[in-house]
């Protein structure tokens, strides 16, 4: 057997990676796909710049695509990633309380000074919780729609007390406010400082976003009221075959659904062969209802993206080549870019070959963690393709 | 399901096929001394066509691949080895991910009935 020795001979070409932008082939190739909505280019997230962000310190991630699937171990910053971009991408501090409940945090009556109530909603942002690390997010979009998100305790801000009749709660006494502020790509700022209260928690009334971002939080439970209203405003344009084609796709036995009122509130149906009658889609199967709320959720998100924590979960493995299939599907026509977090390798192979096969329209971001600080790695999707298709792990562990 | 590979050493061998792969690791074996290696080729790229693949693969662990510190390809030169270099090389260069040789080297041939 010959040798090859490699050392001490001179460098040709050094490693580059250039971003593109998503292919144009989906809609001819991909069962299922129509022709696109978009009338204009696709806009998406391009680079993102992270830092203070809960365990995330500096970070940069270039090249990112229509659909990205991000990897790591449990406790490195997946969600955190998602909720970084989400935050930014949205326009209200609203969201920041609404993680907390993603995760896993009840609601009881908040008890302590205003201080301490206020930096138990807020701080957790922070990173090493510390009020002097500012959190920072910067997303550069493709169509001129880059902004940036800046969150600090704002000393400028005076403390506003509550002007009413009621006896005043003994712990809405001085505290110092935090500040969201957002800039858009022309440097217009949108500001928003909470403001506790004795019923709670005031967000001053910001503009409306045009561009929804939405986000499947893996522990919450799906918006039932929510997707049914969403699936009604399709179906009053004319639009739920898509979607109904896209669930007999998965579950070919459905035989239609619908938006039916159930206790007074919109509630998804879905008919199925074996039983007379209609049923809450959230009765029927786990996995039917985290198909559409997914789909949904990408329709809704025009224009913008959709972030998914734990893609996999209550989505039998069987299903999940097509479900990556209608992931790009939708993404296409709907002009929506995706972040979904997985741990499951079986989720990874499942994709393969589509990612192989459209390597530009994906992007695996591995978040890992040394010595308690997040980062991430941007891998281009023909090289995520290849390592899982190669049974190459790629989902890398904490290093201590 | 094939077991999953995990990165985990400095070194990653490439090899064209399992047998190569399991004739390395026993002279590794029986030799003794060398740090950790990892091996490929995995489930689905083998051969000597598929070096390019294998280094696309590979770049494509991320951290793993970032904490590699060098890559051996060894392939058969079937009796050519200037041939084989260079077909090797212009797969590593098709990747653009890697730096390649501009030159081989290779032991000179000693006596006419075996190869070099």
């Amino acid at each position: 057997m010959g040798k090859v020795v490699a050392k001490g001979y001179p460098v040709d070409e050094q490693s580059t990676h250039k971003s593109t932008r998503g292919g144009a082939g989906i809609r001819r190739i991909l069962p299922g796909a129509q022709e696109s909505m978009r009338t204009s280019e696709y806009r998406m997230i391009e680079s993102v710049e992270i830092q203070n962000f809960r365990a995330f310190k500096q970070t940069e991630m270039r090249g990112l695509s229509r659909v990205n699937v991000i990897v790591g171990d449990n406790g490195v910053g997946k969600t955190a990633l998602l909720e970084a971009l989400f935050i930014a991408t949205a326009s209200n501090p609203e969201i920041a309380t609404r993680f907390r409940q993603w995760r896993g945090a009840d609601n009881p009556a908040a008890t302590g000074t205003a201080q301490e109530i206020y930096d138990g909603l807020f701080l957790d942002l922070f990173h090493n919780m510390s009020r002097d690390s500012i959190p920072f997010i910067s997303v550069t979009g493709s169509a001129n729609d880059s902004r940036s998100l800046r969150i600090f305790y704002d000393v400028g801000e005076p403390t506003v007390l509550p002007f009413d009749t009621t006896p005043r709660h003994p712990a809405l006494s001085g505290y110092t406010p935090i500040t969201f502020e957002w800039k858009d790509a022309e440097g217009a700022i949108t500001k928003s400082t909470p403001r506790l209260q004795a019923g709670g928690l005031a967000i001053p009334p910001l503009p409306p976003v045009t561009l929804d971002a939405s986000f499947i939080a893996a522990r919450a439970p799906f918006p039932t009221s929510q997707n049914a209203r969403w699936f009604s405003e399709f179906s009053k344009r004319g639009r739920e075959k898509k979607f109904i084609s896209a669930m007999q796709a998965q579950f070919e036995y459905i035989e239609s659904l619908t938006v039916e009122v159930d206790m007074g509130n919109p509630v998804l149906f879905v008919k199925l062969p074996w039983i007379e009658s209609k049923m809450p889609i959230y009765l029927a199967s786990d996995g039917m209802n985290k198909l559409m709320t997914i789909l949904l959720h990408i329709a809704h998100s025009q224009g913008t993206s959709t972030f998914i924590d734990e893609i996999e979960n209550g989505v039998h493995h069987s299903r999940h080549p097509r479900l990556w299939e209608q992931l790009l599907t939708f993404a296409d026509e709907y002009d929506t870019q995706i972040f979904a977090a997985t741990h499951s390798w079986e989720y990874l192979q499942a994709g393969a070959p589509l990612i192989e096969k459209f390597p530009d329209d994906f992007t695996l971001l591995q978040v890992y963690q040394e010595d308690g600080i997040s980062d991430v790695t941007v891998i281009p999707g023909k090289n995520a393709g290849a390592a899982i298709a190669s049974d190459l792990e790629v989902r890398v562990k904490r290093k201590r | 399901m094939a077991d999953v590979i995990e990165i985990e050493n400095e070194i990653t061998i490439l090899c064209e096929g399992l047998a190569d792969q399991n004739f390395i690791k026993k002279i590794i074996e029986v030799r003794g001394g060398l740090p950790p290696i990892d091996f490929l080729p995995p489930s689905i790229y083998y051969g000597r066509d598929r070096f390019d693949q294998m280094l696309i693969a590979l770049k494509g662990t991320g951290v793993s691949f970032s904490r590699i510190k060098g890559v051996l390809i060894i392939a058969d030169s079937h009796d050519e080895p200037a041939s084989t270099f260079r077909y090797i090389r212009d797969q590593i260069r098709s990747v653009r991910d890697y730096p390649f040789l501009r030159n081989y080297c290779c032991q000179r041939r000693q006596r006419l009935d075996i190869p070099a």
